[in-house]
C-alpha cells in the first residue's frame, strides 16, 4: 500500500480507494514526484490543490474539501476546467503558465463560484506554483487556496458602517463636535461649523473656550473640570460667539469618550440652537413686566391671586386709592381695607367663588386713604393654566360713587346736547367707536320719516338709495378704521317718498387722552343744489356739442385773461396746428400775418378785439399763415358775451377759411379786366378801321362798303376765337371764313396746308390781311372775271411758316399808284405781327403774296 | 407848334398803330416807327432823334416801362397809353396817361401839354 496516502485524513483514503485508471493510472504507478507532492498536500493544514498533468487533475487535501463544498467528493480526480466550469478560463491560464514554469500570485481575487448550486460570491488568496515532474519538468500545477470572503465582507460591513457614521454625523440637526481634553477642536460637522458660522478648517486651530460667551465661560469652565475629573456628563445653556460678534444660545451636552482601557480619550459636545426658546422665555418674562406695567398704569385698581387665594399683586391705583403698603395688603391685607360691616361677606363670597373657581362679583365699601369709604365694585375673572389647572383671579375694583357722579355729569351734558341737536334744522348723528349709530337727531326722524330708534346702528342706511347704500357704508366705514374725517353724498329718502341728494359730513371724536370715540355727523339736503349744477354740465355739455359740430372754427376764450378754454376740431383744421391754451397778450404766435408777411400783434385778432376792447367785430378778414405755411383767408366774426355779472366774461369767435371764395374773386376781378381791355382794344381797332375806311375820297356808299367788309372780317375772326375761348385758332378757318365772307363761291378757291392752330391776334392780323387781299381781288384781281382763282398754301418749313397768296386767270395786274390801308397793313402789320417778311408782288399775271415768318404753334 | 416834331409810336396792334400814324401825320408830326415790339421800340428809343414818344403800355403781355427808362435817362417826355383802368400802369414815376381808344384831339391835347410843361 501506498505509504504517502496514510494520515492524509478523509481525502487520503479517497485517493486510496479510488479507481485511478481512466486518468492517472494506479496508484502505485504514480510518478515519484506526484506521489510525493501529494503526499506533502494531504499533511497540510492549508487548503492545497494540485492540479496535475495537461488535464490539470485535480488532487487535494482536506481543508479545501471544506472549501469545495458541495463539489466534494466529486471533485477529487476530475479535470480542473471541468471541476470549475465557471471559472475555466481564469484556470486554463492558470494551467498554462503553470506547466510552463511559471508562478501566479492572487490576492483577494473575486470569483463566482456555484460551490452549492446557487451563484456565490467570493474572494480568494490563490499562489500557483509548478510541480516538477520525474523527467526534470513542471509536470503539475500546486495552488494554495484561501478563502478571504469573510475578511472581505467584514471590512467592507465596517466601511459601510463608518459612511453611515459619517452621513449621520454631518446630517444629523444637532452640531457635533470633538475635542482633545484640553478642548482643542479635533473635528465637527457640518450642523457645528454653522451654528458657530466658521469653516471646519478655521475650527481646528482653536478651542471650544475660545467659541464660547464670556459672561458663559466661567460655568462652562467649572463643568469641564468636573467631567475631566470624576466623569460627570452635563448640560449647558450657553452662548457662542460668532466671528462678527453675534451670539448664538445652544443647549450643549458634553461627554467623554474614553479608551478601550477607560482612561479619558476626548470630549465630544453635541449641541442645539435654542435661540428660539430663550426668547420665547424672555418674551414671556419681558410680557409679565409689562402686565405689571400696564396694571400699574390703570385707571382701575387691579389684583391677582394664586390658587390658594392669597393675593400675590395690587397695582399702584389699589395703593394709591387705599393708602396700603405692599406688606399690609398682599396675602389677605387687602380685606382690612374695607368696611367692618361688609368684611364678612367680601371674605365669604371670595373663599366661596376661589374653591369652586368661577368668576365672582362683590360690592362693598372700600376706604379710602383719606378715611372715606366708598362704594366698590370689585368684579374677578379666575384664571386657568393651559392645562386646565386653576391658578387663581384676576380682578378689578372699581369706585362707583365716582363712576355714579361722572354719569351724572355726563346725562346732563348729553341732556344739553340732545336738546340743541334736535332743534337744530340740519339733521346731526353720532356713533361710538366701533360705527354704531348711538344718536339720530328729531330732525332726522322727521325728514326720513323712520320710526324713532329705527336708525340706531346702522339702520339709518335704510334710509340711503339703495344704489348709493354700499357706497355710504363702505367710505363710513372706512373712515371709522382710520380716524379720519370724511364726506359722502347720497340720495336720502325723504318723508314724501322721493329721494332728495344729501352731503353727509362727519367728523371723528376724540376724548382727553386721544382715545377714538366715534363720529359726530350732519347730513344737509343738496338737491336743489346738484340739480342746478346737473343743469349747468347738461347746458355746457350741450355747447359744447353744439361748437363742436359747427362748420366754422370756433373759440370761446374768458375776459379779460383772453385764455381759449374751447374750440372745436374745425378751427384747428383750418389752422392746421394745435390751439395754444394761453392768454390774449401772446396770440402773436398765432400765424395771423399782414400783406407783407408781418406777424399781427394780439390786438389785430377779431378774438384779441373782443377780448381786450369789448368790440363786435362783424367779417373781418385776415391772411393766415398755417403751420404748413400755406397761406389761407379768414373770415372772422367775434363779440364778448355778457356774463351774470352784467359784464363780459367770456368771448367767442367764428372763422371761416374764405380762401376759395378770394381766389374764385380774384379771377372775376382779372377776367372782367381782361374784358374791358379787350373791348377797349377792339373798339380803338374799329375807330382806326374806320378812320381808314373813311378817309381815301372814294364815294360815301363804297367807303360804307369798305368799312363794312373790314368790320366783317374783324366780327369773323371774332367769331372764331369766341368759339375757340380765345386760346387759339385754327390757321385755315380763319382764312377759308375770311375769303368767303366777301366772295361766296368757293370753288375758285384753292386752301392747302397742314392744320395749324395760331395764336389769337396772329388770327386777327391774318384775317384782315387777308380780308384787304380778298377785297382786292374781288376789285382788280382774279376774282374780279368768271375764271381767276386764289391758291393759299401753306407750310412749315425749318420752324418757319411758309405762305403763299397765289392769284391767277385775272385780267392783267396793274400796280396801284400808291399803297393804301390794305398794303399797310399786310406789309407792315402782319410782317411785325408774325416777327418776319411779307411781301406783295403785283404781278400782271396775278397777284402774289408771300409770307415767311417764324413759327410756334399755339396751344 | 407839333410841326415837325418826331414822335416815337410805340404800339403792338397794326391797325390801331396805322391810324394813330395817320393822325399824327395829319398834325404835322413825323413818326419814329411805329415799333410793334419791344425790343425794337428800345432800339429806336436808344438811337433815334425823339421829340416826345407814345407808349402802349401792353405790348403783347410785356410792359413798356424799359422803353420809358430809356426815354426818362435822356429826358425825352412820354405818354402812356393804356386801355386799363387806372391803376394798370404801375409806373413809379409821374407820367402822363392817354386813354385808349386813341382820339386825335386828346393826343394832341396830351402831346401839347407835354411840350408846353416841357417849355414852361
Amino acid at each position: 500500500m501506498p505509504v504517502f496516502l496514510d494520515g492524509g485524513g478523509e481525502c487520503g483514503a479517497l485517493i486510496k480507494a479510488r479507481d485511478w485508471s481512466g486518468s492517472l493510472g494506479p496508484v502505485a504507478s504514480w510518478s515519484q514526484s506526484l506521489k510525493a507532492a501529494t503526499g506533502l498536500l494531504l499533511r497540510s493544514p492549508v487548503p492545497m490543490v494540485m492540479l496535475w498533468g495537461e488535464d490539470g487533475i485535480m488532487i487535494y487535501n482536506d481543508a479545501y474539501s471544506l472549501f469545495a463544498g458541495g463539489r466534494h467528493p466529486q471533485l477529487l480526480g476530475s479535470k480542473v476546467r471541468e471541476g470549475w466550469p465557471e471559472v475555466a478560463d481564469f484556470n486554463d491560464h492558470v494551467m498554462k503558465v503553470g506547466l510552463a514554469g511559471g508562478t501566479l500570485s492572487y490576492k483577494d481575487q473575486e470569483l463566482t463560484l456555484y460551490r452549492s448550486g446557487a451563484p456565490e460570491q467570493v474572494w480568494m488568496d490563490l499562489d500557483y506554483s509548478p510541480v516538477i515532474g520525474d523527467d526534470g519538468r513542471p509536470a503539475g500545477v500546486l495552488a494554495v487556496v484561501i478563502e478571504t470572503t469573510d475578511r472581505i465582507r467584514a471590512v467592507r460591513a465596517l466601511r459601510d458602517r463608518e459612511r453611515h457614521l459619517e452621513a449621520l454625523f454631518q446630517q444629523t440637526s444637532a452640531g457635533i463636535a470633538e475635542a482633545d481634553l484640553q478642548g482643542r477642536i479635533i473635528t465637527a460637522n457640518d450642523r457645528y461649523c454653522e451654528i458657530v458660522g466658521r469653516a471646519r478648517e478655521d475650527l481646528l486651530s482653536i478651542t471650544i473656550a475660545d467659541l464660547t460667551h464670556p459672561d458663559d465661560l466661567p460655568e462652562n469652565q467649572v463643568l469641564l473640570g468636573k467631567l475631566l475629573a470624576n466623569g460627570e456628563s452635563f448640560r449647558i445653556e450657553k452662548r457662542y460667539v460668532r466671528p462678527e460678534g453675534e451670539a448664538v444660545w445652544v443647549s450643549n451636552d458634553v461627554n467623554l469618550v474614553r479608551h478601550e482601557d477607560g482612561q479619558p480619550a476626548n470630549i465630544v459636545a453635541v449641541c442645539v440652537e435654542t435661540g428660539d426658546r430663550r426668547r420665547a422665555e424672555e418674551a414671556l418674562r419681558e410680557s409679565e413686566a409689562r402686565f405689571r406695567n400696564m396694571a400699574d398704569h390703570a385707571p382701575v385698581m387691579l389684583w391677582v391671586t394664586d390658587a390658594d387665594g392669597r393675593c400675590t399683586y395690587l397695582n399702584r391705583s389699589w395703593y394709591e386709592f387705599t393708602g396700603q403698603t405692599k406688606e399690609q395688603a398682599e396675602g389677605f391685607g387687602w380685606l382690612d381695607a374695607t368696611h367692618p360691616d361688609d368684611r364678612a361677606e367680601a371674605e365669604r363670597v371670595f373663599l366661596e367663588a376661589n374653591r369652586r373657581g368661577e368668576p365672582f362679583r362683590i360690592e362693598y365699601r372700600l376706604r379710602r386713604h383719606d378715611g372715606k369709604y366708598r362704594w366698590s365694585i370689585d368684579a374677578a375673572a379666575p384664571r386657568f393654566a393651559p392645562t386646565g389647572e386653576f391658578l387663581g383671579y384676576i380682578g378689578s375694583v372699581i369706585d362707583i360713587d365716582e363712576r355714579r357722579e361722572m354719569e351724572d355729569a355726563l346725562r346732563d351734558s348729553e341732556e344739553r346736547f340732545r336738546n340743541m341737536a334736535d332743534n337744530t334744522p340740519v339733521m346731526l348723528w353720532v356713533t361710538d367707536e366701533t360705527g354704531y349709530c348711538t344718536y339720530l337727531n328729531r330732525r332726522w326722524y322727521e325728514y326720513t320719516g323712520q320710526a324713532p330708534g329705527e336708525g340706531a346702528g346702522l339702520g339709518w342706511l335704510k334710509a340711503v338709495h339703495p344704489d348709493d347704500r354700499q357706497n355710504a357704508e363702505r367710505v363710513f366705514l372706512t373712515a371709522n378704521d382710520e380716524h379720519r374725517p370724511y364726506q359722502v353724498d347720497f340720495r336720502l329718502r325723504h318723508s314724501d317718498g322721493g329721494y332728495r341728494w344729501c352731503a353727509d359730513t362727519a367728523e371723528p371724536r376724540f376724548d382727553g387722552s386721544g382715545r377714538f370715540l366715534g363720529y359726530v355727523g350732519s347730513v344737509v339736503d343738496i338737491d336743489e343744489r346738484r340739480e342746478a349744477a346737473e343743469k349747468v354740465r347738461l347746458s355746457e355739455e350741450m355747447l359744447r356739442s353744439v361748437i363742436e359740430q359747427m362748420p366754422v372754427g370756433v373759440a370761446v376764450a374768458r375776459v379779460p385773461s383772453g385764455e381759449i378754454f374751447e374750440y372745436n376740431q374745425a378751427l384747428e383744421d383750418m389752422l392746421g396746428h394745435p390751439i395754444l391754451s394761453e392768454d390774449a397778450s401772446t396770440y402773436n404766435r398765432y400765424g395771423g400775418i399782414d400783406e407783407e408777411g408781418n406777424s399781427l400783434p394780439p390786438e389785430a385778432y377779431p378774438l384779441g378785439r373782443a377780448v381786450m376792447f369789448g368790440e363786435t367785430v362783424v367779417g373781418d378778414e385776415m391772411r393766415y399763415r398755417r403751420a404748413d405755411g400755406r397761406i389761407i383767408h379768414l373770415l372772422g366774426h367775434a363779440s364778448p358775451v355778457i356774463g351774470p355779472t352784467g359784464k363780459p366774461d367770456i368771448a367767442v369767435v367764428t372763422l371761416q377759411d374764405i380762401t376759395d371764395r378770394k381766389r374764385a374773386e380774384q379771377h372775376q376781378r382779372l377776367l372782367i379786366d381782361e374784358l374791358s381791355h379787350r373791348a377797349k382794344n377792339l373798339l380803338a381797332i374799329i375807330q382806326s378801321v374806320a378812320q381808314q375806311s373813311f378817309k381815301n375820297g372814294s364815294s360815301p356808299a363804297a367807303m360804307v362798303a369798305s368799312f363794312e367788309g373790314r368790320l366783317g372780317a374783324l366780327a369773323a375772326a371774332h367769331g372764331i376765337l369766341t368759339r375757340q375761348r380765345w386760346e387759339s385758332a385754327p390757321l385755315r378757318q380763319v382764312i377759308c371764313d375770311t375769303i368767303t365772307a366777301v366772295k361766296a363761291d368757293d370753288h375758285r378757291l384753292q386752301l392747302d396746308g397742314p392744320d395749324l392752330m395760331v395764336a389769337p391776334k396772329t388770327g386777327v392780323s391774318i384775317a384782315m390781311a387777308v380780308h384787304e387781299l380778298t377785297t382786292n381781288a374781288v376789285k382788280y384781281g382774279s376774282f374780279s372775271n368768271d375764271e381767276g382763282t386764289v391758291s393759299v398754301t401753306w407750310r412749315i418749313e425749318d420752324g418757319r411758316l411758309k405762305l403763299e397768296w397765289h392769284e391767277r386767270g385775272g385780267p392783267p395786274v396793274q400796280p396801284p399808284s400808291k399803297r393804301g390801308f390794305g398794303s399797310r397793313m399786310i406789309e407792315r402789320g402782319l410782317a411785325a405781327e408774325l416777327g418776319g417778311k411779307v411781301k406783295i408782288d403785283f404781278d400782271p399775271e396775278g397777284v402774289v403774296c408771300r409770307v415767311d415768318a417764324p413759327f410756334a404753334e399755339a396751344d | 407848334m407839333l410841326a415837325g416834331k418826331r414822335i416815337l409810336l410805340v404800339e403792338d396792334e397794326p391797325v390801331i398803330a396805322f391810324a394813330v400814324e395817320d393822325m399824327l401825320a395829319d398834325m404835322g408830326c413825323e413818326v419814329v416807327g411805329p415799333a410793334f415790339r419791344l425790343d425794337d421800340a428800345q432800339d429806336l428809343a436808344r438811337a433815334e432823334r425823339i421829340d416826345a414818344a407814345i407808349l402802349d403800355v401792353n405790348l403783347n403781355d410785356q410792359r413798356s416801362y424799359a422803353v420809358a427808362e430809356e426815354l426818362e435817362r435822356r429826358s425825352i417826355p412820354f405818354l402812356f397809353a393804356t386801355g386799363y383802368a387806372e391803376g394798370g400802369v404801375e409806373w413809379p414815376g409821374s407820367a402822363a396817361l392817354l386813354p385808349k381808344p386813341y382820339r386825335a384831339d386828346q393826343i394832341r391835347a396830351a402831346l401839347e401839354q407835354l411840350f408846353g410843361a416841357d417849355a414852361g
